[in-house]
């Protein structure tokens, strides 16, 4: 299964309605996921609305919110930090 | 009686004509955002309670909950057609009760249902897309409890956007001003799991002060309490030491992962705007207890404004600077920060002196929500009701001088979400000053201000009996 919104193509079904009334599927790659009774401008990758598609580039790129911090260094880590009192 | 349930909410609300049951079975999409998006559009705006969903047999959806001032009023335990500026007064003086603590309850009708394998949300959630290019099926209005991870205080209860990913995955907006994100900071630097519950549907001030810019050590059930003139009931989790509302419909519980981030949005912010996708952070999910089906889900439309985004932060956001300024400045008579979390804000105050609105102006900047969010202040005198637009405006028309009463202040932070922007973050605050020059400036030439007849209340009471 394509992804409509990232083209990977290892998108798959994830849930069904008890009465198969419709599916849900999911993209591991960008983590849509649609339901099959959405319409064909979401749910074909060619119809999608190219604004809101994403490439992998983009996905590469993407500024991670909030930014992960430094580990805090441990007393066991080797590691030791001096305080300068003077610097070129 | 404050409400302790959602439940109990929805009885009031179809006692007092503000529920519509949609009796009929509709569409996941489109149906549940475009009724929504109706019913936060017209006046009076009701609740509206999806009875059957297809696909979802025992499940119903609950929108529009706070989408209306008169919804707003009847959760305050007020008469429905209490003014804007009558619920502001209400909330700013309930405000002073904090604060009065939770009350622990040893039983709660969502502990009836516990499933600690495998849990499924798209098997016990009747999970709908908001807006059409959404990067999924978001919870768009639960709240989220954690704690501190390093001291185990400061509890936290927030609401964040939340984007359903997989059975047992939950993308969560964390964004670095929020209390949730301090917590989620110390358990990356220890490189530990955040533990968090994610509350699903409950009654109305849980969900006003959730999403009320607490400071952070303020605690928002003491909150709950002093708003609802009751305590709120409280129960513990079943894992990680955290409590939650014991009226809650459904309690998801798990943990962010640490020093990952994951593919999350697009989602319609409250600017009536998508967002971008960002890399943000997940919660892995590995319980859920939930009230016997059906269960109601109550989720929150955000769309082009008015929303009942709107309506359900109109007054966190006009009561906070409120409360912050007035020690100070006790001339200060009310604020409106209810368009786009405050973009605009309307202040109305006595002059102490000339130029005094300008003051009141720069005050608002340095509140912990003005320094970001207002970008266009507008100060009024006294005798202008900040929340009825026409005396502002009226205002505006007859005692602003562009020459003397308009300040731009350039390069000024501004919020990140503004499609406005030019850099993100910069803005220009713009302070428009229409109150009447006092001394020592120039008073008006030639102002003499007509009032209204002194009779006009007893012909208004005389009209009304008429009209009915």
């Amino acid at each position: 299964m394509i992804c409509p919104r990232c083209d990977f193509l290892e998108a798959y079904k994830v849930f069904e309605a008890e009465d198969r009334s419709w599916e849900i599927y999911r993209c591991p790659r960008c983590n849509f996921n649609w339901r099959s009774t959405e319409g064909q401008e979401l749910t074909d990758a060619k119809q999608y609305n190219p604004r809101f598609k994403l490439s992998e580039k983009q996905i590469q790129d993407m500024a991670p919110k909030p930014p992960v911090p430094p580990l805090r260094k441990t007393e066991n880590s080797g590691v030791r930090e001096r305080k300068l009192t003077y610097r070129t | 009686m404050p409400f302790n349930s959602l439940r109990a909410f929805l009885e009031t609300c179809e006692v007092e004509g503000q529920l519509v049951r949609i009796k009929e079975k509709v569409k996941p999409e489109p149906d549940i955002r475009a009724a929504a998006c109706a019913a936060a559009k017209m006046a009076a705006g009701p609740v509206l309670l999806f009875e059957k969903i297809e696909g979802y047999s025992d499940k119903q959806v609950a929108m529009n909950i706070h989408g209306s001032f008169q919804n707003h009023a009847l959760m305050l335990d007020l008469p429905k057609e209490t003014s804007v500026k009558a619920q502001f007064q209400e909330l700013v003086e309930r405000w002073d009760r904090y604060p009065i603590p939770p009350k622990r309850v040893n039983d709660a009708p969502f502990k009836e249902v516990i499933i600690d394998r495998n849990p499924s949300l798209y098997r016990e959630l009747p999970l709908f897309r908001v807006n059409p290019m959404d990067g999924g099926f978001y919870l768009s209005k639960a709240c989220v409890v954690s704690r501190d991870p390093e001291t185990g205080e400061d509890q936290n209860l927030g609401m964040y956007r939340m984007q359903v990913k997989d059975h047992d995955r939950i993308g969560i907006q964390a964004a670095a001003q929020h209390d949730i994100a301090i917590h989620l900071r110390k358990a990356e630097e220890l490189d530990i799991p955040l533990r968090v519950a994610i509350v699903v549907s409950n009654e109305p001030v849980t969900s006003l002060i959730a999403s009320t810019p607490l400071h952070y050590h303020q605690d928002e059930y003491s909150m709950i309490g002093a708003i609802r003139g009751e305590p709120a009931d409280i129960i513990a989790s079943e894992r990680g030491n955290l409590d939650v509302p014991a009226g809650a419909e459904v309690v998801i519980e798990g943990e962010i992962i640490p020093r990952k981030r994951f593919v999350e949005g697009p989602f319609v912010e409250y600017t009536g705007y998508y967002s971008s996708s960002m890399i943000q952070a997940e919660v892995q999910v590995d319980l859920i207890s939930r009230r016997r089906d059906p269960i109601i889900f109550e989720n929150l439309y955000s769309g082009l404004p008015w929303t009942e985004m709107d309506y359900m932060m109109a007054m966190s956001t006009s009561v906070a600077p409120f409360k912050q300024m007035k020690p100070e400045f006790p001339e200060l008579q009310a604020i409106n920060a209810m368009y786009c979390h405050g973009y605009v804000t309307i202040i109305s105050s006595k002059m102490r002196f000339g130029g005094f609105a300008k003051t009141l102006a720069m005050r608002l900047l340095t509140t912990p929500h003005g320094i970001v969010y207002p970008k266009f202040i507008i100060v009024v005198d006294d005798d202008i009701d900040p929340f009825d637009l026409q005396q502002v405006m009226w205002a505006i028309s007859v005692r602003f001088r562009p020459e003397r009463d308009l300040v731009l202040i350039p390069n000024a932070p501004g919020s990140t979400v503004d499609p406005a922007h030019l850099v993100r973050g910069i803005t220009t605050k713009t302070i428009i000053d229409a109150t009447k020059p006092v001394f020592p400036d120039i008073p008006l030439a030639d102002a003499s201000i007509v009032n209204m007849p002194p009779e006009t209340a007893f012909w208004t009471e005389e009209i009304l009996k008429r009209r009915k």
